[in-house]
């Protein structure tokens, strides 16, 4: 016991730090919850105006779907400028001279940034929700089940996320040219993951698909158990997946990571 | 057994270029081509040694210490560190060594330095009254102690390079890389960053290898350095020998009170003038400075004499076009 | 004029320098644009109209919003990227040499990447036009040209306000992009499907509606007012009007700049 401690020690404190650096970042925090707030208006509306009153109760769900969205909208993306500067200015050299796992220790600085980010951000748009006239706003869960169920699921949706940007980190350390890769990856993950357009709303014939590819492990499953609580053999199926993803997506960084930080080492970057 | 040893040390590096002709086919095409860094390099270095590593730019300098840290692989030849292979149990090795890359940090940009510390010692899994105990030392003798809650963006240059050190001297790791330490420092902070690096290495027993094109540092610093040019170990011996190798040339200034006879002098040395003074320019292997001044003295009334050997960064540059580099 | 034209004729030719590079990062707006193209499709598949707007009409909409967004951004980009480019120390130069500063600073710099986006948005039109019976004349391909180059003036004035706010060390300045992009995403649907308050805001206050939306209608046979034609040449205009404005805010900023240097 007392070896795994010292064994995560350096991840958990940078988990910490990482999640501490957050709180200072409020001018971010700010405009973010008003750039969410509008956007989440905007999709409302427009989605008020294509239902046009044919069936209220599948418009509420969207509302939901698309505030849920909007409030997590911060766990999608690194705001994390380090391991650019990092890779950038060549200071991949110290990551090599450091007796620990990079991958782990960059994967956790993701999760402690991404969920405090998060969690300043939601929030005030939850208190906001309540400025709003009710046919706009987020609608309750399920049941205090289904609550639980979907603050799990976050918790694994974010986790999801942070290997998925460790294997976009890995391209970038290979091409070092950002832009054009990462802008079609984080398109892909918004797209795929129900922040543009809810996945329910996906062609039907579609769903299967769409429920169960990568991206939509993020945020759009935890929504599905918000709205809806689930079984015990639905929702262990759920989250199963879930956990399987990441497995996925974990192996796939970690093998990334260590065959770049290895070709670094090979050919000295 | 000494605690570096390099046998026939070498790297070859493989590049893949785009051709630059060939149409659209440059999108995928490309030219494979070897760049030697380090060839055959032999060298031995001792516990508590201070060398230093000089050459010109692209000379092997970095592949050097990267092969020494591990994070390269040689193509040929090994090396010891201790005992140990570097690259090959890299995180043992990595754990006992530090290392400042000069211009490139380690701190975070955003966060208090002392946090970025704190993050160390958990990295080297250090004990907590250990690492405080070293921590304030550091602080002390690198003159810390107001910036410890900055983040590093707020720091000048000289306070970063000095919190830089810090960071990598927290875990007391027996072997120091520094890679051109005092880069765009000013002269104070060079100096205190100097005595600072001499006292650890004199004190603490830390073997430190340092790389710089700064001679003030060489001079200050090393008692010993490693010259090297297109890859290849040209020097390795004393930074005296080396000096006097190519230190041939000693200008002389003298002013005379009244008039005076130089009329020997012209025939020994070269004689140049400016204003009053004469300027004698000779080689003290051919004419010693002992056989020199009694002919100065006998001249005429010497009000003013200074002896100048030559700037180091001029005898640098000499080195380097000598052997060709 | 002159001026303008060697200034983009050199940042071509320094683009193209990196041609390979700048090929891929073209194709990436295509994919980029393209997704957008494909999420509306997505919609219009599930919903077929939205208020009285049929399919292929929100796509002619959606395709001169992103095509004139583009555009702005391709040769707007100095303002757009403002920000960085007073960071950087790089607009006290500017402030040296005998040229008009806001030239100079749409000058400095182009992003040739957009082509890409503009080309899909393009596209959109061409493929919307073709499936909607549009009984086109001289006077509404020219209209469609003032659409196009209002809007541009429009989201250049918008991108001003942002370019303003660089002189006042405002933090959160990327809650400007609710206008910019926000205006974008959001009125690349014609305004009259949001309510009041939001149709209101797009069509006096950032006036995409008068730019873009009502001339558009128009031209699709489907009006959204009961203005003469003849006004439908007049209403653009507000871009131009928006643009002047947002001109002299800039100014007003750089003076403040100048005398305070922050």
């Amino acid at each position: 016991m007392r070896q795994l401690m010292t064994k995560w020690r350096p991840y958990l404190t940078v988990f910490r730090l990482r999640a501490l650096q957050e709180t200072q970042y409020r001018a971010a925090a700010l405009g973010g919850l008003v750039t969410q707030v509008f956007f989440g208006l905007v999709y409302i509306f427009l989605y008020t105006a294509l239902y046009a009153g044919s069936d209220p109760q599948a418009l509420r769900d969207t509302i939901t779907y698309v505030w849920i969205q909007q409030m997590f909208f911060r766990m999608m993306f690194s705001n994390d400028g380090e391991l650019t500067n990092l890779i950038m200015s060549g200071g991949v050299a110290y990551m090599l001279v450091r007796p620990i796992d990079q991958h782990r220790f960059w994967v956790c600085r993701e999760v402690g940034g991404r969920l405090v980010g998060a969690g300043m951000r939601m929030l005030p748009m939850l208190l906001v929700q309540l400025l709003l006239p009710v046919e706009l706003r987020i609608s309750l869960p399920d049941s205090p089940v289904a609550l639980l169920q979907f603050v799990l699921s976050v918790g694994l949706g974010v986790l999801c996320l942070c290997e998925l940007t460790s294997i976009i980190d890995a391209i970038n350390m290979k091409t070092l040219d950002r832009r054009g890769i990462s802008a079609i990856l984080n398109l892909t993950m918004l797209t795929f993951s129900g922040n543009v357009i809810p996945l329910t709303l996906f062609p039907d014939g579609l769903q299967t698909l769409v429920r169960y590819q990568p991206f939509a492990q993020a945020l759009d499953a935890s929504i599905r158990m918000y709205q809806h609580a689930a079984a015990l053999p639905e929702w262990a199926l759920n989250v199963g997946v879930q956990i399987a993803w990441i497995l996925i997506l974990r192996a796939i960084g970690r093998a990334m990571w260590a065959r770049q930080l290895n070709n670094m080492i090979v050919q000295g970057g | 057994m000494a605690f570096i040893e390099a046998k026939g040390l070498s790297k070859v590096y493989v590049r893949y270029n785009a051709p630059r002709t060939g149409g659209i086919s440059r999108l995928w095409k490309r030219e494979r081509q070897e760049i030697p860094a380090l060839t055959d390099a032999n060298f031995t270095i001792d516990r508590g040694e201070l060398v230093g590593l000089i050459g010109p730019n692209g000379a092997g300098k970095s592949t050097t210490v990267k092969l020494l840290t591990g994070i390269l692989t040689p193509t040929g030849g090994t090396c010891t560190v201790d005992g140990r292979t570097p690259w090959e149990n890299r995180r043992e090795h990595v754990r006992r060594l530090g290392a400042v890359f000069g211009q490139r940090t380690q701190l975070w940009w955003d966060v208090p330095i002392r946090d970025s510390f704190l993050l160390l010692r958990d990295i080297y899994g250090l004990e907590e009254k250990r690492w405080q105990r070293r921590l304030d030392g550091l602080v002390d003798a690198l003159e810390l102690e107001g910036f410890l809650n900055a983040p590093l963006r707020q720091l000048s240059l000289g306070q970063r390079m000095r919190a830089e050190l810090c960071g990598s001297l927290l875990h007391e790791p027996q072997l120091l890389f520094l890679d051109e330490p005092t880069i765009g420092l000013d002269a104070v902070s060079k100096l205190k960053l100097r005595a600072f690096l001499r006292e650890e290495n004199e004190r603490g027993g830390t073997t430190i290898l340092l790389t710089t094109h700064d001679m003030e540092d060489m001079l200050a610093l090393c008692s010993r350095v490693m010259v090297l040019g297109h890859g290849r170990l040209l020097y390795d011996g004393a930074l005296d020998a080396l000096l006097q190798r190519y230190d041939t040339v000693h200008t002389l200034r003298v002013t005379y009170d009244g008039g005076a006879d130089v009329s020997a002098l012209t025939a020994a040395a070269q004689v140049t003038r400016d204003g009053d003074a004469f300027i004698l320019t000779y080689e003290p292997a051919t004419l010693p400075t002992s056989t020199l001044l009694p002919m100065v003295l006998y001249a005429g009334r010497v009000r003013e004499m200074t002896l100048k050997e030559q700037n180091v960064d001029e005898l640098i540059a000499r080195m380097y076009r000598e052997m060709k580099l | 004029m002159r001026y303008m034209f060697h200034s983009f004729r050199m940042l071509m030719k320094s683009a193209m320098q990196y041609r390979s590079s700048l090929l891929m990062q073209v194709i990436a707006q295509v994919v980029l644009t393209g997704g957008e193209l494909l999420a509306v499709t997505v919609l219009l598949s599930r919903f077929h109209v939205v208020g009285h707007w049929q399919a292929m009409e929100i796509m002619f909409f959606f395709g001169v919003m992103q095509s004139s967004f583009a555009l702005t951004e391709l040769f707007g980009r100095g303002v757009a990227a403002f920000q960085g480019f007073v960071g950087r120390g790089e607009f006290d130069s500017l402030l040296l040499r005998p040229r008009p500063l806001l030239l100079q600073v749409v000058c400095s710099q182009l992003d040739p990447r957009r082509v890409g986006s503009c080309a899909v948005g393009v596209a959109a039109i061409v493929i919307a036009a073709s499936r909607l019976e549009i009984a086109w004349t001289v006077g509404k391909v020219l209209l469609l040209a003032e659409v196009v180059l209002c809007s541009m003036l429009l989201t250049l004035g918008l991108f001003m306000i942002e370019a303003t706010m660089c002189f006042f060390s405002v933090k959160s300045i990327e809650m400007v992009n609710v206008l910019t992009y926000g205006g974008r995403s959001t009125c690349q649907y014609p305004v009259d499907i949001f309510p009041k308050p939001l149709e209101l805001l797009f069509t006096y206050l950032a006036p995409f509606a008068l730019c873009m939306h009502w001339p558009v209608a128009w031209v699709l046979g489907q009006p959204m007012t009961a203005l003469s034609p003849g006004w439908y040449f007049v209403t653009p205009l507000a871009g131009l009007v928006f643009f002047l404005l947002m001109t002299r805010v800039w100014y007003w900023g750089v003076r403040r700049y100048r005398s305070t240097g922050t």
